[in-house]
């Protein structure tokens, strides 16, 4: 073998050695005495098979076997949308209370500002539904629906600015290269349907805002199996997968066997996985040529549901069409179904743009979660909505009578879950009179990842995946999973 | 105030140095004795002197150390002047073995004797006042804990059981707080403002202000008053030691409020919503009903019969992996009876089952019906029939039936009406009518209905 090879090698000298020394010195030592017991346990015991305990299998019974993730990008406002705060609207324009902030940092792009003004929100608010949870008036359609959702009022981040923050709250680090939550949830527990990916991701057409990359949805150090496949909409919704003219399926067909063998052959002598998970692709990859534009062609939906969802549901590649096709990824149990919007960053021209956020998002939203009820579905399909980090109750720039703007809060910010396993018409959590700090049951995004995967039946301190020379985990060493917000 | 009990928490560490050195300088004396030599006088002199000392000091330091309060008051007795009397001993011993005192010859081993005696007892007397009086023989042999056993008296046990519906509120709840926080100083011996506070009567019976619970009302309430006071307070109660953390004064709210009942089990009446989160959070009980498949175990399905599924077109997962109840679906469409009658190999262990949209029709679901554990059904967008669904009434376990986009009507209510433990039941586009879940509604209003979903108009 070329030496140029070692690198690929499954087993290198060092695995080897780790093995075998070790692995007679821990034999005999066990002999003796029980090292883990001596070190806690089963957790470390459980932690020295890295993810192998899984296997498809989860830890214990799922309430959740596949999820929805509306991911909001940009961060909403929670003030004008969730957080009631009339305290605001009394104090507006006055300064904010150096009390309140307490000496905490604010983002470079207004910690040079002269003064923090109050800015209340201008939308009105009403109690909604049994429980009684506050809408703004943005939000007409979410407002029917409080009583299904399960808001969490207290969540809060470490990271201030967009990348780090959505990097963080998809893979657990606010640096880049960890796999995503999806990715991480296709390696633990696998597919239910071999002709679909069991991560599939769509953004929403034609918006802008804080990028998004593909790396949100990588599989970091886990197979490349494991990553997200982005469905477009268009003529090809997954780039590259159509036969090109003149290629029959039967001849593509054979192409891959032969392909596959040449392959199976590398694979045998050099054994590095990412040939396997090369070949696990192009599998994936010849299913999905019939499986994905069946699943993309809506056409067959009744009218009354393209209504439900609202007009926007009938062109591709908006969001309110994504939503259509996350129910029916759903229902071909596709595991998790990551969603993208962009464009709540509003730094300025608040009142305005957030509007039409809402107009493009609320709807669907509350239709998806509906449709997904009154199929059953909603029993065991979580759905999530949020964005990576909350608003500031002050005016970024200048307060004027109809316009002002946000800057970026990471102490507190209110999202939404709705489905299996978390109670519904539930709030949990509360921020201060003015917005700013949470004062009762804060969820750290680690938290809200940890209860991620419980409602999936996965203890999120057992998943785990060595590489580099340590385990790692969704949420590292941190995570604990927020009880009360289960059934 | 916290400098006494800085240094008095020293006690026990220097307490060991004169146990050390009286020791020495006795087996010292036994030695000299037996080998007639008399090399050994100063050795023992000096150990002695170093003996005396650090008991001088260990004397001082446990004073301080007993001054923190919260010691059963007659081991600390015992313990506190046998101490001091092993520290006049010692004392005594060296002034006569330097011959300051004038005594006769058998004066030193006797008292050297006597010493070593009474720092066995001490020290076990001090044991006691650190970890308890179970401490000690609490992994003793069985024959020796029989024979305490019989001397002891019962304690009542009040480690938390493990499952809600055991738990007596006063008993494993309250009691504890109790005991941890107000009886060091509210017992038999001790009753400080003449109440006591180890069982059920003397609480009743109050104190020397007379009633301390009024049943309904903690803000009445001695017992509860006393301890949300400013802690400045020269009521607030405990005077000394930790306070009642937030919880344990939440407990004692909720129970006094509820009528201070000393034989309520946990589940007999509604929990409010607080207390079901402390108790989760702080006591780890979680009062939430586990599912049926999470109360009742099962044997693994066989290896064969899992073959013989797959093999007819049947996915199969077990719940968990800890868990042998099977979750199933139809991955095969339109199948035949005998593909469906194959879940019969694996009746007991399938308890989710998921056929929908896979072309079942009424003639399979009498397989269906004999599937003793199933709680969730998928038979939603199929040929199936009121007449199909009778076949379902035997399914005692059943949470979940999924029958939207069949063929049912009203008629079909009739039978579901019979699955007692079902909760959500899903019959949008069927001819199921508005009327007919009222109803059903009204005998089961803990029945979920789901007849779809329109938005209001919002403009």
């Amino acid at each position: 073998m070329h030496h140029c090879h070692h690198h690929n090698e499954k087993y290198t000298r060092r695995d080897f050695l780790t093995k075998t020394s070790l692995g007679l010195g821990a034999l005999t030592l066990s002999s003796l005495i029980d090292p883990l017991k001596a070190f806690g346990g089963n957790k470390l015991q459980n932690l020295n098979l890295p993810g192998s305990d899984l296997l498809g299998k989860t830890h214990f019974p799922a309430k959740a076997k596949r999820v929805i993730y509306l991911l909001q990008s940009g961060a909403p406002s929670q003030l004008d949308l969730f957080d009631h705060k009339p305290l605001l609207n009394k104090m507006n324009g006055q300064e904010l209370p150096d009390s309140v902030r307490g000496g905490q940092r604010v983002t470079g792009m207004t910690a040079g500002q002269a003064s923090f003004p109050l800015a209340g929100s201008p939308f009105s608010f009403q109690q909604r539904g049994e429980s009684g949870a506050w809408v703004s008036e943005l939000m007409p359609y979410t407002a029917q629906i409080v009583d299904e959702l399960c808001f969490v009022k207290s969540m809060y981040t470490e990271a201030i600015n967009h990348d780090p923050a959505v990097t963080f709250i998809q893979t657990g680090s606010q640096f880049p290269g960890r796999p995503s939550i999806g990715s991480w949830l296709s390696y633990g527990l696998g597919t239910d349907n071999e002709n679909l990916p069991s991560f599939v991701v769509l953004v929403t057409k034609n918006k802008t805002g804080q990028p998004l990359y593909a790396r949100l949805w990588g599989n970091g150090f886990l197979p490349s199996e494991h990553q997200g496949v982005q469905f477009r909409a268009g003529k090809n919704p997954v780039l590259y997968l159509t036969n090109p003219p003149g290629v029959d399926p039967m001849a593509r067909r054979q192409q891959l066997d032969y392909l596959k063998e040449l392959q199976q052959k590398q694979y045998d002598e050099l054994e590095d996985p990412e040939i396997s998970a090369r070949i696990a692709q192009y599998e994936m990859a010849y299913r999905l040529q019939t499986s994905v534009p069946e699943i993309m062609d809506t056409s067959a939906e009744p009218d009354h549901i393209y209504e439900m969802y609202g007009e926007d549901s009938r062109k591709p590649g908006t969001y309110a069409a994504n939503c259509l096709l996350a129910r029916r990824l759903a229902e071909k149990d596709v595991k998790f179904i990551q969603l993208y919007h962009q464009g709540w960053d509003q730094h300025g021209n608040l009142p305005n743009a957030i509007r039409t956020q809402c107009k493009e998002t609320d709807q669907p939203t509350a239709a998806l979660i509906m449709d997904l009820k009154q199929r059953g579905l909603l029993d065991d399909t979580l759905v999530i909505w949020g964005g990576e980090f909350g608003r500031t109750n002050y005016s970024q720039g200048k307060l004027t009578a109809t316009n002002f703007g946000r800057d970026h809060h990471a102490q507190c910010y209110t999202i939404f879950m709705a489905g299996a396993g978390v109670k519904k018409g539930f709030s949990y959590g509360a921020t201060d009179e003015f917005g700013y700090n949470v004062v009762q049951n804060p969820v750290h995004i680690h938290d809200f990842q940890a209860t991620l995967l419980h409602l999936l039946g996965v203890d999120h301190e057992r998943l785990t995946f060595k590489f580099q020379g340590r385990r790692y985990r969704l949420t590292d060493v941190h995570g604990n999973v927020v009880k009360d917000l289960l059934t | 105030m916290n400098i006494e009990i800085f240094l008095g928490r020293f006690h026990p560490l220097i307490v060991h140095l004169p146990i050390g050195f009286v020791l020495l300088a006795f087996l010292m004396m036994l030695w000299a004795k037996r080998s007639k030599s008399t090399s050994f006088h100063q050795a023992i002199s000096f150990s002695l002197l170093l003996g005396a000392a650090s008991a001088l000091g260990s004397v001082i330091l446990g004073w301080l150390l007993a001054s923190d309060g919260g010691y059963d008051d007659s081991t600390l007795f015992w313990h506190r002047w046998l101490g001091i009397g092993v520290a006049l001993l010692t004392i005594f011993a060296w002034l006569v073995n330097a011959g300051k005192i004038k005594a006769s010859q058998r004066v030193l081993p006797a008292t050297l004797w006597v010493s070593v005696i009474l720092i066995g007892l001490t020290g076990h007397f001090g044991g006691v006042l650190t970890h308890g009086s179970t401490y000690l023989v609490q992994y003793a042999p069985g024959f020796i804990q029989k024979m305490l056993s019989e001397n002891a008296t019962a304690n009542e046990d009040i480690s938390l059981p493990s499952q809600p519906d055991s738990i007596a509120v006063y008993q494993h709840l309250i009691a504890p707080i109790i005991n941890n926080k107000c009886v060091a100083c509210h017992n038999e011996s001790k009753k400080k403002g003449g109440l006591i506070l180890t069982s059920q009567e003397d609480i009743l019976n109050g104190g020397e202000q007379g009633e301390v619970v009024m049943a309904g009302d903690p803000y009445e309430s001695g017992l509860f008053q006393r301890v949300v006071l400013p802690q400045t307070s020269k009521k607030f109660m405990p005077p000394k030691g930790e306070p009642l953390t937030y919880s344990e004064i939440k407990l004692l709210e909720w129970w006094i409020s509820g009528g201070a009942s000393f034989d309520e089990k946990l589940l007999d009446k509604p929990l409010p919503k607080e207390i079901e989160t402390l108790l989760l959070k702080d006591f780890h009980v979680s009062v939430t009903v586990k599912p049926y498949y999470e109360r009742v175990a099962v044997e693994p399905a066989s290896a064969e019969s899992i073959d013989k599924l797959t093999a007819v077109g049947f996915s199969t997962k077990p719940l968990s992996a800890d868990n042998n109840f099977l979750q199933v679906e139809l991955t095969a469409d339109s199948p035949t009876f005998q593909q469906i009658e194959a879940l019969l190999e694996v009746s007991e262990q399938i308890t989710w089952l998921n056929l929908g949209g896979k072309g079942i029709t009424d003639a399979m679901l009498p397989v269906i019906g004999k599937l003793p554990n199933l709680t969730k059904l998928s038979i939603e967008q199929n040929e199936i029939t009121d007449e199909g669904v009778q076949e379902l009434r035997k399914l005692a376990h059943l949470q979940y039936l999924n029958l939207y986009g069949t063929k049912i009507s009203d008629k079909a209510l009739e039978s579901i009406k019979e699955i007692n433990s079902l909760n959500s039941l899903y019959v949008w586009q069927t001819d199921v009518s508005q009327e007919a879940i009222e109803a059903l509604n009204e005998d089961r209003p803990n029945l979920t209905i789901d007849s779809g979903f329109q938005f209001e108009n919002v403009n």
